[in-house]
């Protein structure tokens, strides 16, 4: 049992979140194109709701501790449940350094294209999440890329990052056309 | 030594990239000519440019392949055009959609980072209601709304498309007392007409053809300036004096800033010989599509004024960006 | 009987049962990968089917469909993950039994209970087109703001333990509905200025996000245990287990013809009201949640269901009524066909061929997805650190292929945070999922209504179909969460008494 119980912290942060939120609402402007009921009434009903449940859950929370003091401390965990206790930092660590690995995706992505995105990806999930021999991983990464890529990008058809080599390579034929040089020895080949 | 290193570099590209390998064409500074839409692959805007490049290879002299900018509504294609390279090997197919992003997201990159090339066509759009319909033109419609303040109810497709500004344009410039009611799209509306929920819709005829063949629409105007070819019985709303002047939905072409001049003139010569190819114009006339070619000044005038009965439409009714 | 006749002689004549196999493979392994939604996998097939002729072309895509409704059911129920929108009721128990070590025999149910409710979405198809074309047309605005008020209320009654938290979920799940730019008047709301979310967050992202990449979070810290008895291949249900399926089939099969015909609902909403009315009637309600077959079989049957009659409203209106129908309709129009009521006059090869087509598919579906299920579950028993890895770029990979946009592998991150932080907390994840969902059907809607009635909320009760789902939805409300609330009271009562 944690120090805050997680559920009023929860419900706290929920009423936060629901005054934000209908404050949001109320600054939409006003349109002569809404009708009726404005583009603002649902957005600041839910923002109420949200208020009043997140109201109730902490309520319900401090009654049910009162309750049973004791007993509220068996319920916090279920045996047969995934995911981690609120207290288990190394366990939200862990979680973080795997978004942290799909941030980097998503930068390598969009500069060096799919292909090397997909090979980091692969190489990096694997070391973090119980590594394996230098060999085995970067024969993962490497087919494993070629497979995403045949998978997506020639057998679905899907469009995937290119990063910056289509630049690059433009730009390399453009200089080429552009050198008197180069089209002297193309037009003799 | 060059050649060959040439000739793996491409070959490697070719792989990696799947670009199309390009035919030895002399004729356009490049050989490759990618069209670039926001629409989603399968889509009507996609079809659309499917069908034109096949006749715009012919006859521009350079492969033309189709390709996808999708997101954010042309926000990203129109941030990925402005940077694009201006020899004229890649282009956004222009719809209206870019403008209104422009106008009311404001992205980085708008409308204003753009230049227009060319126009192909224009969509018309209809005015139409169900077979049994008491109204037999628009202007019955109109008349009907104005004589009873708060009984007729009309429909447009999104919140802030064309269709429904069109409406609203008229509502305005009658005074009449009607609803506007918006949908998720021109199916929606369709199924608000058949039962009855709206008296009229605004549409593209695209949309309407095999409804109105069946004989379950009638159509009760036409929002372009001439009649349609397709509809010839059917009157103008210019012509019954239901509104003065049209928005009209195109199809064109748009590039970076900066593409010579020279190569304009070739686009341009090409995508007229496009609207006159025969075999291309059977296709077309089927898509109910107005051919409505625009050389590259005129075109940007079209847009400029475009733009600006946009802004006018979207500041009259109060409709912002955040 | 010239129908048939038409219809075998297209079979035999052209290369349609190919057509449809291919189809139904291809479909299957797009609806597969998370984030391809049915939609997706048959948009990108279309430009390779315009130069083939127009009956084998449209058999192909709508065995796509087929497929892809089935196929987005394997990542439901081996990685927690639904394929597709319509396979996210199939989570709930397809992963339970997976991690029962039976995901093999969750598979032959999901798979199933697809063929049967595949071919009576067919035979509603060929045979009811006309009533329903017709029941299609009375949903009026107030109608469908009733429906989304009735798949709201299976919230109520689908959350296990806190009430309350399961409504906080809904609300959120609505809140995010409500990003984008407002269905009636078009003013943005909520999007801070950035142009990505303009048009609203996709909901697929926030389920991606909230099912897979939350899930990975999880497990990176997990220790690879062994599960006994795993299933290593595809178990087909037996005579036994059918006695206890042809209920939540049949009912499954009911809400798809029901839901494919009504424009916007989509097989989603139909799998959700199935999960629950299945639990409602089942005579083991407890295993609900826990790893029930017939929480399996309920939305897979509505889901494959809707592939045959969401057809309905396409075909006789031009109206599509999903993503993947609004597909089929660009097929046909670039084929030179008017969807409408002319068509079948027009075009009575076509759409006798494309009945037949869909037959195959489906007889063609149980066939493509024995051969395929063996290779996935081997694919997901692999050891962790390799599993992980692969479902990361999966999930990158398909989410990427929606919108092409960078933008959206963001959201799905930050959607896998919040889903983290909702298991952790404990705050159930199928309302929020609901709440996207319907959001916006239910808000544009009720607008809608009120604009049309100019104010007055009578509309409502005026509207035949739109009273009769209110009370429906005020009966589940009151049958799943106040009723038995009141019941606790009173046993509290007299126990203390």
């Amino acid at each position: 049992m944690t120090f805050v119980n997680k559920d009023i912290a929860a419900g706290i942060v929920l009423v936060i979140l629901a005054v934000a939120y209908w404050l949001g609402a109320d600054s939409i402007p006003k349109s002569l194109l809404e009708g009726g009921v404005g583009a603002e009434a649902l957005p600041k009903m839910l923002g109420i709701l949200l208020l009043i449940l997140s109201a109730v859950l902490v309520l319900q929370t401090i009654l049910a501790r009162r309750q049973k003091a004791e007993a509220a401390a068996v319920e916090e965990d279920d045996a047969d449940d995934d995911a981690p206790a609120v207290s288990n930092y190394h366990k939200h660590a862990r979680a973080l350094g795997l978004l942290l690995i799909g941030i980097g995706y998503i930068i390598l992505v969009e500069t060096v294209g799919y292909i090397i995105g997909v090979a980091y990806l692969l190489a990096a999930v694997t070391l973090f999440a119980g590594g394996a021999s230098r060999r085995t991983v970067i024969l993962f990464a490497v087919l494993g890329a070629v497979f995403f890529w045949v998978l997506f990008v020639e057998i679905l058809g899907i469009h995937q990052p290119q990063g910056f080599w289509p630049k690059l390579w433009h730009q390399v034929t453009q200089a080429q056309s552009i050198s008197p040089a180069y089209s002297a020895t193309s037009a003799t080949l | 030594m060059r050649q060959v290193v040439r000739n793996t570099l491409s070959a490697v590209a070719l792989s990696l990239f799947a670009i199309a390998p390009a035919a030895a064409q002399e004729a356009y500074p490049v050989d490759t000519v990618t069209i670039y839409t926001h629409s989603k692959p399968g889509s009507g805007s996609d079809l659309f440019l499917r069908a034109i490049s096949a006749p715009l290879a012919k006859y521009l002299g350079a492969n033309v392949i189709v390709d996808y900018w999708a997101g954010g509504s042309g926000a990203k294609a129109m941030a990925n055009l402005a940077v694009a390279p201006a020899d004229g090997s890649a282009f956004y197919a222009t719809t209206p959609t870019h403008i209104t992003t422009s106008l009311l997201s404001k992205p980085d990159k708008t409308y204003k980072d753009i230049d227009y090339i060319v126009n192909f066509f224009y969509d018309p759009e209809i005015f139409y209601a169900k077979a049994d319909s008491p109204f037999k033109t628009i202007k019955d419609a109109v008349d009907f709304a104005v004589a009873n303040p708060g009984k007729a109810k009309w429909g447009g497709a999104s919140a802030g498309s064309l269709e429904r500004q069109i409406l609203e344009k008229i509502k305005k410039a009658k005074g009449a007392e009607v609803a506007i009611i918006p949908h998720e799209d021109g199916a929606g509306l369709l199924i608000s007409v058949l039962n009855g929920t709206v008296d009229i819709g605004v549409g593209e005829l695209a949309e309407l053809s095999g409804q109105i063949e069946a004989g379950e629409l009638k159509p009760l105007g036409v929002y372009m300036p001439e009649r349609l070819p397709n509809l010839p019985d059917v009157p103008t709303a210019l012509e019954l004096g239901v509104d003065s002047d049209v928005i009209i939905k195109f199809r064109g072409l748009a590039g970076p800033k900066g593409i010579p001049a020279e190569t304009v003139a070739l686009i341009e010569a090409a995508a007229q010989k496009v609207l006159a190819d025969p075999d291309f114009k059977k296709e077309y006339e089927k898509l109910n599509l107005i051919p409505g070619y625009m050389g590259q000044e005129e075109y940007r005038g079209y847009v400029g004024k475009f733009v600006e009965s946009q802004a006018k439409f979207y500041e009259d009714f109060g409709v912002t960006a955040e | 009987m010239d129908a048939v006749n038409i219809a075998l002689g297209v079979l035999f004549t052209t290369p349609a049962i190919f057509a449809a196999f291919a189809g139904v493979a291809y479909g299957i392994v797009g609806g597969a990968m998370p984030g391809i939604s049915p939609s997706v996998a048959m948009a990108l097939l279309v430009p390779f089917t315009l130069t083939m002729d127009p009956t084998t072309a449209i058999i192909l895509l709508a065995s796509v469909y087929v497929g892809a409704e089935y196929g987005g059911s394997i990542p439901a129920i081996l990685i927690n993950t639904p394929g597709t929108n319509a396979a996210a009721a199939t989570t709930i128990d397809g992963y339970a039994l997976h991690q029962q070590g039976r995901g093999g025999e969750a598979l032959g149910i999901s798979l199933m209970a697809g063929v049967v409710g595949g071919l009576v979405g067919v035979i509603a198809l060929v045979v009811l087109t006309e009533p329903l074309a017709k029941l299609a047309l009375a949903f009026t605005p107030p109608a469908y703001f009733a429906l989304g008020i009735l798949s709201l209320s299976v919230i109520a009654s689908l959350t296990e333990g806190s009430l309350v938290k399961g409504l906080i979920s809904g609300v959120i799940g609505l809140m995010i509905a409500t990003i984008g730019s407002d269905p009636i008047s078009g003013v943005t709301r909520f999007t801070f200025g950035i142009p990505e979310v303009y048009g609203g967050i996709n909901f697929i992202l926030i389920m991606m996000g909230v099912f897979a990449v939350s899930e990975l979070l999880i497990q990176v810290s997990l220790v690879d245990r062994e599960r006994a008895g795993r299933d290593t291949r595809i178990k087909l249900p037996s005579l036994k287990s059918w006695k206890r399926l042809w209920l939540p089939v049949s009912v499954g099969s009911g809400m798809g013809i029901f839901e494919g015909i009504t424009p916007g609902g989509g097989g989603a909403v139909a799998s959700f009201l199935s999960y629950n009315e299945a639990k409602r009637w089942s005579r083991h309600p407890e295993e609900f949640g826990k790893g029930s077959i017939e929480g399996i079989a309920a939305p897979e049957a509505a889901n494959n269901t809707v592939a045959g009659t969401a057809l309905i409203p396409t075909l006789s209106f031009g109206i599509p009524g999903s993503n993947s129908t609004a597909v089929l309709l660009g097929a046909l129009l670039v084929h030179g066909m008017q969807p409408g009521p002319m068509l079948f006059t027009q075009n009575p090869d076509v759409m006798y061929g494309l009945y037949g087509g869909l037959f195959v598919a489906n007889i063609a579906q149980l066939a493509i997805g024995m051969l395929i299920m063996t290779p996935c579950i081997w694919l997901v028993n692999r050891p962790k650190r390799y599993r992980l890895a692969i479902i990361y770029a999966l999930v990158f990979s398909g989410v990427y292929s929606i919108d092409n946009s960078a933008f959206d592998l963001i959201i799905v991150l930050m959607a896998g945070v919040l889903g983290y932080v909702m298991k952790l907390l404990k705050f159930p994840m199928l309302p929020l999922v609901l709440g996207l969902m319907l959001g916006y059907m239910v808000e544009a809607n009720f607008r809608r209504s009120l604009m049309v009635s100019s104010g007055d909320p009578i509309i409502f009760f005026q509207d035949p179909i739109s009273l009769g789902l209110l009370v429906l939805s005020g009966l589940m409300i009151f049958g799943s969460a106040i009723w038995p609330a009141l019941k606790k009271l009173y046993r509290q009562r007299t126990a203390a008494s």
